[in-house]
């Protein structure tokens, strides 16, 4: 059976991987397109953040062409995010409008709930298969996020962009087409390897930029972060250390690794700015902050979708970090403007302050 | 003799295009401030001919740079040598103004700006966001929902006696509120000066968003002109709100501070260096054209702008992934 979910970076990737091993297919997401955000705006609450109307948007287009089965991300932690939360929403609607539709929920507030959800939805299958099946998602995740990280990374050390598209593209089309984890491992280390030597000779980042803000916009390097991620190319470091793939985990709060990503970790980071700790999307935002300017960092970039609770609600906290440890913060919201020339405008601006800053301090 | 060298700055902005010319020591030689209505290409041809014009004997321009909006556009019809973002050329202009400036409030047609400066430098900045409230745009519209020129709202709010409360979150509630209090027969002049507080309080809420806004405060941009507006900004913030003398122009005259530093920059590595501004000719007789098209390169299908002359391509705006603009 072969099923459609958002379009949300490349992600799709790591949850096709994931079908595959129940035995199913996924489409390759289409493009945000203008209908799809009219059926959005169209069809979801007015309260919801920008993110959620496109995800609703998107499933009434593959719906209005005529797909019935749609896999949807929902709930990743317990936190109240609106977005997150419209899967009660998004199937009552869907099967308000068209009879004999198929659904199946992806996320949870632990493993456990996680794998519940898809064993609901596909009936008759193991805990071991779905065991496995998360396993590939996870590796799949991680591996696209480590290319991601040392693509930005290859950019800012000054090796030649072609080179790094090609790698990006090849590996990128080798993870999905392969499912069993040696071999995504092998794909992972040997394309690491390969941005790893394009980087080597290369002169040292200008700037290091920090990258916080809503995971889902992270992970979205197909999209509004291609543009951000070209920062890169003025030799600037943008580094990152939130996803998807993190914020899942979190979910769990008795993490097993734990080190950086437990929970408790992550709270005593943030926890000046963020008292009592709200949920899993701000306490990585506002935690990962402190970490950058501890680190000292040249500035940090919140992006965040328009509209977004959790986003909106860690902004002070951001801006109190930045203030506390005199670290300039570029706040940027993605879909309340589209006009690529004012965004281009706004991180120009920013880059501009960053070195000003960096050459009085060179002077002192 | 050697030549008096000149620096051309051009702010492309939504409703207006502003051309100066400064000299080796900044100071202001030339300015021109017109409005686009639409045709941006030709406003800027026209602009750039006009300061060809007055150029004195034996004055060259030795660097242009160009900023705003459409600034992207500009350099590919005239030729830049520096293109940059409209708040740092903003910045700029404010700091040779008056170097231990601390605030600069900018409200231009469709943008608007504020600027945090500590220590001759930089710290912080806002623009607006999600709609044109707190821009001149609103003001436009006020003045036509009216039938005032614009040039009239300023001594028209100074001359009222009282203040009508008017919403200014949004143009579409503060044109209804606006008509409203017509209805119960307050007086133009107050509502007029209703309409300069509630512009203040959106830009301040929405632009300003609780930054620490601290004198000397620089008042910059077109709307600087309107006197309500100026008086209400010093109501809500209890200072002392300095106008500059240029503050339409002050964009264009930032540019081309900056196009100055860079050309010499470039000249003490390479005495050489030639500009790459095009001749006055070649500006005014080529056939420039904006050409808009859908990259089908993936599937995103961005829409990309192409500016062409010649039968050739000059650069290109637009796209996601910057494969577009690489090429300009």
């Amino acid at each position: 059976m072969t099923f459609f979910t958002f379009s949300w970076g490349k992600n799709y990737i790591a949850i096709r991987g994931l079908l595959r091993v129940l035995g199913h297919e996924l489409d390759t997401p289409p493009v945000m397109s203008d209908r799809a955000i009219d059926l959005g705006v169209r069809e979801s609450p007015a309260f919801l953040c920008y993110s959620g109307k496109a995800v609703i948007g998107q499933l009434l287009e593959q719906l209005e062409m005529g797909r019935r089965n749609f896999l949807y991300m929902s709930s990743f932690g317990p936190e109240a995010c609106r977005c997150g939360g419209t899967g009660p929403y998004l199937e009552e609607l869907a099967s308000s409008k068209y009879p004999n539709i198929r659904s199946a929920r992806l996320g949870g507030n632990s493993a456990e709930e996680s794998r519940d959800a898809m064993r609901a939805a596909f009936p008759g299958t193991s805990n071991r298969l779905h065991d496995r099946a998360f396993f590939v998602y996870f590796v799949k995740m991680g591996i696209l996020d480590a290319f991601e990280r040392g693509g930005v990374r290859a950019r800012a050390l000054g090796a030649n962009v072609g080179r790094i598209e090609r790698i990006e593209r090849e590996s990128v089309e080798r993870l999905d087409r392969a499912q069993f984890v040696p071999a995504l491992f092998w794909i992972g280390a040997v394309h690491g390897f390969r941005l790893c030597a394009l980087r080597k000779k290369r002169r040292a980042p200008i700037l290091r930029i920090g990258l916080v803000g809503g995971e889902h916009i992270l992970s979205e390097l197909d999209s509004i972060m291609a543009r951000i991620k070209r920062t890169a190319e003025r030799g600037i470091l943008l580094d990152w250390r939130s996803g998807f793939f993190h914020i899942n985990r979190m979910a769990d709060r008795e993490h097993p690794e734990g080190g950086k990503m437990a929970r408790g970790y992550l709270e005593a980071q943030c926890e000046p700015y963020l008292h009592p700790a709200p949920g899993g999307t701000e306490i990585l935002t506002c935690a990962r902050a402190v970490e950058f300017a501890k680190e000292g960092y040249d500035g940090i970039m919140h992006i965040y979708s328009f509209g977004c609770l959790p986003q909106t609600a860690v902004i002070p906290a951001v801006k109190r970090i930045g203030k506390d440890y005199g670290i300039p913060i570029l706040s940027i919201s993605i879909g309340d403007r589209f006009d690529m020339q004012s965004l281009e405008t706004r991180i120009d601006a920013f880059l501009d302050i960053l070195h000003a800053k960096k050459r009085q301090e060179g002077a002192r | 003799m050697n030549a008096k060298k000149l620096y051309l700055g051009i702010d492309a902005g939504s409703v207006s295009v502003n051309t100066v010319l400064v000299d080796e020591m900044g100071a202001l030689v030339a300015r021109d401030y017109r409005r686009t209505r639409g045709m941006v290409i030709e406003t800027i041809r026209g602009a750039v001919a006009d300061i060809h014009r007055s150029l004195a004997d034996g004055a060259v321009i030795a660097g242009c740079g160009t900023t705003g909006s459409g600034r992207v556009l500009a350099a590919s019809l005239v030729g830049a040598d520096l293109v940059k973002n409209e708040i740092t050329a903003h910045t700029a202009a404010g700091l040779a103004f008056n170097p231990e400036t601390r605030t600069i409030l900018e409200i231009g047609g469709e943008d608007s700006k504020i600027i945090i400066l500590e220590g001759g430098m930089p710290v912080d900045f806002a623009m607006n966001s999600i709609c044109a409230a707190g821009t001149g745009a609103f003001l436009d519209q006020m003045a036509g929902r009216l039938g005032l020129p614009i040039e009239e709202l300023g001594n028209m709010a100074l001359r009222a006696g009282g203040e009508a409360k008017i919403s200014g979150r949004c143009t579409v509630f503060a044109e209804s509120d606006m008509i409203f209090k017509q209805q119960t027969g307050i007086p133009l002049d107050d509502i007029v000066k209703g309409l300069c507080r509630s512009m203040v309080r959106n830009y301040l809420n929405d632009v300003g968003q609780g930054k620490k806004i601290s004198g000397p405060i620089l008042f910059q941009g077109g709307v600087a002109a309107n006197a309500g507006i100026v008086k209400a900004f010093e109501e809500e913030l209890h200072a002392a709100i300095t106008i500059p003398p240029n503050h339409d122009v002050m964009g264009a005259i930032g540019i081309a501070l900056l196009t100055r530093d860079h050309v010499r920059g470039k000249t003490a590595t390479d005495a050489n260096y030639p500009s790459a501004m095009k001749s006055a000719a070649d500006i005014a007789g080529n056939d420039f054209r904006a050409r808009g098209f859908s990259c089908s390169n993936c599937a995103n299908n961005c829409e990309i702008v192409a500016f062409e002359s010649g039968g050739k391509a000059l650069g290109y705006l637009g796209g996601r992934c910057g494969r577009w603009e690489g090429n300009a």
